[in-house]
């Protein structure tokens, strides 16, 4: 049966096949060292050590949502939910740091209320069969009401001492805190998608859904973890994201649920399940992202035409992917 | 006994209608001010547009696809049409040039999601995602996100004229309306959308030409937006390159809570038409309540997942019966 | 002499509704042995493993495996009892390695992390056991299928199965992986471990197992035997041993000219060179054996499935773009094996799925529905064809019986009045009496001057009906039966690849 609808797919070459796969192998990064390249011809500055680490600054929330949405896409399903999380976590953050939460704190209940939007997706994406692209397209809308009802609609200011603590400390002297905490995230994911059972059956379930339900893998309760996972990573990002952004205004985020999903889909995550890591493919994804952003600002293009450029990245992201993985069986 | 039965047989198959006739009433009886003439008739003047567009988008979702790129169309067409109309001369060339470029675009943009997703193979609501930026990214960069006015009075005739009596608009609409649902209701194309949105398998096989019918879909989806662009064009008398950007979740909201099954083949015209009217009323209501516009956006989520929890739920109270057919065979 | 039994069944009965898949079922499992089953098409074999693997409850009867009482609720139980299965179509994950494969369902046995260099050993161990050299480390979609057979089984090994079912384990191996194949099965009898091998490649079976049980319309035919007790001849005997009945309705018909011809078709290693004609008003059956090609030969001839090379001529015209859209307006029909994905739109009215084939005919001025002429016509077909359906407008067709259902698909592709039909497995899943209609149908179709295609695994019905018979054993056409000619046994033996078209003029020269 599916082997008849991977013949009516047409698109696919063998040749284009080894390119694609050498492509995802050592042609991101080439990709990578060419735009440094190019944006270094274009302003010198932008091959430096500061920038350098701003970059890195750059990509900490995007890559730690990325990390969180990767378990999502390995089981086959999709989270664009995730920017009205990161806002939420945002101004919940900033207004119980107000009141005197510590960083610690903060940590916790971002991470803790992206999980609980994170189960409510799960528990309707899983249980009930709902299609996660409605499911998570409803609650971004919701989940973004109900954080505007919290603090109404004008711009609240993150800048507490909580705010400059995770924008200023560097660990170690060189390290910012935010590129460390994305550091051990990325590290924490991959390590939870490599070395335990539970990531490996992420990838069954996304390879073979039911083949994984007949030899006893609790596939519900692995795309609803999946889901909480993603949910409390986005949390963590939002925190992150405010922090650094400063003004949390009420389109804080807006638009971000494609730049991420598009970065890990450009780093060889597949969009149809059971493909990819956190590192290095969604890690190297969102950098490139950030890379070809940053870039564009250095080289003072016209603000307005990054969303064209992002949308032609998105384009050619999805379009490499889905020639390389469409239409294979398992 | 009979008469519970049919009852219940009503609610759970015409359950937009029920919906719909429930909150009317309710708006009707507790909400102040909605009950009056002007309020009505400004509920159907608003949901002009959001008729047409959740016209265009029941045809994608009938294929268990996703049109994000209405926003783009919406925003591009404006943008470009208030540019030649505003730099042309006769007004009536104008019109016409404006007009027939809006079309162009918007059939360009449906050609390419079409293509996308026929022939590329990538899966509609990233590749409509991608359009969407990139074509709301010429619009806000060939404007620099300003407003262009100064559009000739007689193109805004289009949406504030009235002909015997009635608003253009809702003309307009009741076309739209009227022409959706012949296409997928009372036409040989309406069959073939609603089989291919059922399975492109057996589709393939009987011999319908699924590509071109997908593909005619997203041309569909694009060209409605195109009108809904040059009437909102019209009423605003102004070039917006933001246009429509908060109307997908409305869109969205209409067609699901209409009754059109996100995973394809089920649903129809007037269920989204319901749908829409219902979610304008839905907005005006709680404006008029005092509601504040956020607390509205997480009714209209709550609403869409309630309804695709119930759509769920009604499926599998008649599951037993597929599981034990499935067995059997 | 005597070993111990690991597993007893007796008087198992399975039905699916009022249908009765299996009845009756005796058979025993000694340790160490290997127990060939064999039986054609749908005779209940899948379902007994399914029985007991736990993936159906049985209706009644009784199972005991090691002298306990076994009643297997899921598949975890029968994983937990000991029992292995090795699926035709494997249950792996391409994504993963040869090791993470093996051990998946650890993560079930409360152990959260893996160490990679722990389970490459033990894997590496496992597999050396077997004596396969696959890196243990290197993903599932690079290996051969052999290979991810091979890892199947060492899944097996894994979970120190006692007894291990093989579901038609050889027909994607090459020669060589299956001789590895087989010495691992040896092998494992030596162990004591006890298997059950499915297979239709009857030489197979008879060199590998101890003792052979024969499976016929769900009901086990003689008994249990030992294998050097009975010949070939009376395997196939049993397997086939089927009264013919008076349901086969042959008819005279006039034969035309050649309506399709085909030409060299190759498609990897499944379809290799074949060619064959058919005419119009011809009834030509297609037999082969599971895997043998059929299907695959029948869509790539309607062009679901991408050929690699060969000619098609309709008509006397040669076919160009071989795609369904473009058979169909030339007035070609395939009715497909799987009715529920490629034959019917299930959530569609009984009407709707009637008219899919013909709906441009349906169209008045402008492309508008007829919608007085869809019900008709649909009332026309359901009335012809004897379709019974309380509503032809609003009943959906998954809620019809398999039978009826079938007729439905027919009765589409009837519409748009085929001058040529192919029919894969029409009665499959279908009642007597709707199998009976359907071969009327198809003499009626042929009556009229339509070339029918008729594959089956059913060698009965394809007797009865056809006019001429084609075989086919692994991807190619071996034989071609006149209908004087046709017997079970003659056709069964091409079908397992015994005889071929060559040795066939042989043996006519001794005689």
């Amino acid at each position: 049966m599916e082997k008849r609808r991977e013949s009516v797919r047409g698109l696919k070459t063998e040749k284009l096949d080894w390119f694609l796969e050498k492509f995802y192998k050592y042609g991101l990064y080439v990709v990578f060292i060419c735009l440094v390249l190019f944006f270094t011809s274009r302003n010198s500055n932008f091959f430096s050590f500061d920038n350098g680490r701003n970059l890195l600054q750059q990509t900490a929330s995007s890559g730690i949502a990325a990390a969180g949405i990767v378990f999502v896409m390995l089981t086959g399903g999709i989270d664009i939910s995730i920017s009205s999380v990161m806002f939420i976590t945002a101004v919940i953050s900033a207004v119980l740091t107000d009141a005197g939460l510590g960083f610690g704190g903060a940590l916790l209940v971002s991470l803790a209320c992206g999980a609980a939007v994170g189960c409510i997706n799960g528990f309707l994406v899983a249980k009930l069969h709902i299609m996660p692209l409605i499911v998570t397209l409803a609650m971004q809308y919701v989940v973004r009401g109900v954080a505007i009802g919290i603090v109404g609609i004008q711009t609240l200011f993150f800048n507490n001492e909580v705010g400059k603590f995770i924008v200023k400390t560097q660990v170690a002297g060189v390290l910012p805190l935010i590129v460390f905490l994305l550091l051990v995230i990325m590290a924490l994911g991959q390590f939870l998608l490599s070395k335990t059972w539970f990531g490996k059956q992420v990838y069954a379930v996304g390879n073979n859904k039911l083949g994984a339900e007949q030899m006893g893998i609790k596939t519900t309760r692995i795309v609803f973890l999946s889901y909480v996972i993603c949910g409390a990573l986005a949390g963590l990002a939002g925190l992150v994201s405010g922090a650094q952004v400063g003004g949390i205004s009420p389109t804080f985020a807006t638009g971000q649920e494609f730049i991420i999903i598009s970065s890990v889909v450009l780093g060889g995550v597949s969009l149809f399940g059971g493909k990819g890591t956190i590192f290095p493919n969604a890690f190297l994804g969102v950098l490139i992202m950030m890379c070809i952003e940053n870039g564009l600002v250095m080289a003072r293009t016209n603000m307005y035409a990054y969303t064209i450029v992002r949308g032609c990245v998105i384009f050619v992201a999805v379009l490499l992917d889905s020639i390389k993985n469409r239409g294979e069986t398992r | 006994m009979k008469i519970v039965k049919q009852l219940r047989k009503i609610l759970v198959e015409q359950s937009v209608v029920v919906l719909f006739l429930f909150y009317f009433v309710v708006c009707l009886l507790f909400v102040p001010k909605f009950a009056n003439m002007e309020n009505l008739l400004n509920i159907v003047v608003q949901s002009s547009d959001l008729i047409i567009l959740s016209c265009g988008m029941t045809f994608v979702f009938l294929n268990g696809g996703m049109d994000f790129s209405i926003t783009a169309v919406l925003a591009l067409t404006s943008v470009i049409g208030a540019k030649i109309l505003t730099s042309s001369q006769p007004v009536v060339l104008a019109i016409s040039e404006a007009i027939l470029a809006m079309l162009a675009i918007g059939l360009m943009i449906g050609c390419i999601n079409g293509f996308s997703v026929t022939k590329l193979k990538i899966p509609s609501f990233i590749a409509t995602m991608a359009t969407q930026l990139i074509f709301s990214g010429i619009a806000l960069t060939m404007t620099q996100s300003n407003t262009i006015g100064g559009i000739p009075a007689s193109f805004n005739l289009i949406a504030q004229g009235k002909i015997l009596g009635i608003p253009a608009p809702i003309l307009v609409t009741v076309v739209i309306v009227f022409v959706s649902y012949c296409l997928l209701h009372s036409m040989v194309y309406g069959k073939r959308v609603f089989s291919v949105g059922t399975s492109h398998m057996v589709s393939t096989i009987s011999g319908l030409p699924v590509k071109r019918t997908i593909c005619s879909l997203f041309l569909l989806s694009s060209l409605y937006a195109v009108i809904a662009g040059i009437l909102m064009t019209a009423r605003l008398g102004a070039g917006v390159p933001s246009l429509g950007k908060d109307m997908m979740m409305d869109v969205v909201a209409a067609v699901v809570v209409g009754g059109t099954s996100v995973s394809g083949g089920e649903g129809g015209i007037p269920g989204s038409v319901i749908g829409a009217i219902l979610v304008v009323m839905l907005n005006n209501s709680l404006n008029l309540l005092g509601i504040d516009w956020y607390y509205i956006m997480v009714a209209k989520g709550g609403l869409i997942l309630i309804v695709s929890v119930y759509a769920i739920l009604k499926k599998s109270s008649g599951r037993e019966v597929a599981i034990w057919t499935k067995k059997s065979s | 002499m005597d070993k111990e039994i690991v597993l007893k069944v007796e008087d198992l009965c399975k039905n699916f509704g009022p249908v009765k898949v299996l009845e009756e079922v005796n058979f025993t499992l000694k340790k160490g042995e290997v127990l060939g089953l064999v039986g054609e098409n749908g005779a209940g074999k899948s379902t007994l493993m399914n029985v007991l693997g736990g993936i159906h409850p049985k209706s009644s009867g009784y199972v005991e495996l090691f002298g306990r009482q076994y009643e297997p609720q899921k598949p975890e139980d029968a994983t937990n009892a000991g029992i292995a299965f090795i699926h035709q179509e494997l249950n792996l994950f391409t994504n993963l390695t040869v090791a993470e494969n093996i051990f998946i369902d650890k993560g079930r046995a409360n152990k959260p992390f893996l160490s990679r260099k722990e389970i490459n050993e033990e894997a590496s161990r496992i597999l050396g056991k077997l004596g396969l050299s696959v890196d243990p480390n290197s993903k599932v979609e690079k290996l051969t299928m052999g290979m991810r057979q091979m890892v199947e089984i060492a899944k097996a090994v894994a979970k120190d199965a006692k007894i291990i079912f093989f579901d038609e384990p050889t027909t994607s191996l090459s020669p060589a992986e299956k001789g590895t194949l087989f010495e691992l099965i040896q092998e494992f009898s030596k162990k004591g471990i006890s298997m059950i091998y499915i297979s239709h490649a009857l030489e197979d079976v008879v060199m590998l197992c101890d003792e052979i049980l024969v499976l016929r319309d769900g009901k086990t035919i003689g008994e249990q035997a030992k294998i050097d007790t009975v010949t070939l001849d009376e395997i196939v005997s049993r397997m086939v041993g089927r009264r013919m009945e008076q349901m086969y309705p042959y008819v005279e018909k006039n034969v035309g000219e050649t309506i399709l011809s085909v030409e060299h078709i190759c498609q990897g290693r499944t379809l290799q060179d074949v060619s064959f004609q058919i005419k119009k008003g011809e009834i030509v059956g297609l037999f082969g054996l599971m895997g043998a090609g059929r299907s695959e030969l029948a869509h790539g001839i309607f062009g679901t499935e991408i050929i690699d090379s060969g000619d098609i001529q309709y008509k006397g015209n040669p076919v160009k773009t071989i795609n369904p859209q473009k058979w169909v307006q030339e007035g070609a029909a395939f009715i497909t094996e799987n009715r529920r994905d490629e034959g019917l739109l299930l959530k569609k009215s009984v009407s709707d799925n009637l008219v899919l084939c013909s709906l441009s005919q349906l169209g008045k001025h402008f492309g508008v529905l007829d919608s007085k002429k869809q019900i008709e016509v649909s009332k026309k077909f359901v009335e012809e064809l004897r379709i019974k359906t309380d509503d032809v407008m609003n009943q959906k067709v998954c809620n019809l019986s398999g039978g009826n259902q079938q007729k439905v698909v027919i009765g589409k592709w009837l519409m748009i009045e085929p001058e040529f039909i192919i029919l894969d497995e029409p009665t499959r899943g279908v009642d007597v009496g709707a199998k009976e209609e359907i071969y009327h149908q198809i003499n009626h179709m042929a009556l009229q001057g339509t070339g029918v295609l008729f594959i089956s695994s059913e060698m009965e019905e394809l007797i009865g009906v056809c006019d001429r018979i084609l075989i086919m054993h692994k991807g190619q056409l071996t034989g071609e039966l006149k209908r004087n000619e046709f017997t079970q046994d003659t056709l069964l033996k091409y079908a397992i690849g015994e005889l071929s078209d060559g040795e066939k003029e042989g043996e006519r020269e001794r005689a």
